[in-house]
């Protein structure tokens, strides 16, 4: 295990960015607390002394794996990276305009496309670490992320048309 | 339907992007590659959410540190306790056979049941029975143990 004072550095860092990894993938505040503590809590029992170049993506591979679990109960993995998302509209709460358009996409996609393009876009990591992370093969995530992608566009592009609902 | 579409410059357009720092032939092969400009398109609309995301503070550490030392130390403690169960198993076999071996070797116990097992001369039966119902014993109780040892 590694020393409690990297630990605690590491996790400073890393928690705001897994956080808000793992709320954009369940979309469940509450839930996302819990997956985010268990997620260093498995880190902390399974990681050996990484440095923090590799313990990065692994503590991105835990959560990316816990929050699959917790929403494959009753589904499937084709799911997973495949299923176009919910429909319903996010909280009317939300700040209006574009920030609202774009949480709105981002609910219609699957959880898994949701994480491939936040690891691509918003972590910046290339194929071969997304790879890594959500378990599958490179040439897979290129073209999955490529799918996601241009889903995520066309579903900006509709936010922004004239029918645009906001 | 999705068309599989990929730029080999995407990623070099996405780093020049997140530095900010965009070189001649980036910023130009960028500004012509629908791909590459779908891409810039997801990244800073996502870029946007991320910034503007209220992230609960951070909580201290210290309680998942503490949780996860003494799930490790039980880890440990199981360890022991599986190793131990084996050199008892182990302990148990030689023990029964060594029995066995005093009853039929000496005058002590002439009329010990053991040596009933005993077929044809053949010793290794009798041995291999008791040994088989001490390592039965064994694993009857060994759940029992790992408990009371945890």
């Amino acid at each position: 295990m590694i020393e409690e004072t990297r630990f605690r550095a590491f996790y400073e860092e890393m928690f705001p960015r897994l956080w808000r990894y793992v709320h954009r993938m369940s979309q469940n505040r509450s839930e996302c607390d819990d997956l985010v503590q268990e997620t260093f809590l498995r880190f902390l029992r399974t990681a050996p002394d990484l440095d923090e170049k590799e313990a990065i993506p692994y503590v991105y591979r835990i959560a990316t794996n816990l929050v699959r679990d917790k929403w494959r109960e009753g589904k499937s993995q084709a799911a997973w990276l495949e299923e176009t998302g919910r429909e319903e509209a996010v909280s009317p709460s939300h700040d209006a305009g574009i920030k609202l358009d774009i949480e709105r996409a981002m609910e219609k996609l699957s959880p898994g496309q949701r994480s491939l393009v936040w690891l691509a876009y918003v972590e910046g990591y290339d194929h071969k670490s997304i790879a890594s992370i959500v378990g599958v093969n490179s040439t897979s995530v290129r073209v999955l992320l490529s799918r996601a992608r241009q889903r995520l566009a066309a579903l900006l592009d509709e936010s922004d048309g004239p029918g645009a609902n906001r | 339907m999705n068309v599989d579409r990929f730029c080999e410059q995407e990623s070099t357009v996405l780093r020049a992007a997140r530095s900010n720092t965009w070189d001649e032939a980036t910023r130009h092969h960028a500004a012509s590659c629908p791909i590459c400009q779908e891409s810039l398109r997801v990244s800073r609309a996502l870029g946007t959410i991320a910034g503007q995301m209220s992230v609960p503070s951070t909580p201290d550490p210290r309680l998942i540190w503490l949780k996860a030392s003494f799930a490790q130390r039980q880890k440990r403690s199981a360890f022991i306790a599986r190793i131990a169960m084996v050199a008892y198993s182990i302990l148990g076999v030689a023990f029964s056979m060594g029995i066995y071996w005093i009853a039929r070797t000496t005058d002590l116990v002439p009329s010990a049941p053991l040596t009933t097992f005993h077929l044809s001369g053949n010793s290794l039966i009798p041995m291999l029975v008791l040994g088989f119902v001490s390592v039965a014993l064994l694993f009857i109780f060994a759940p029992i143990y790992r408990h009371t040892s945890s």
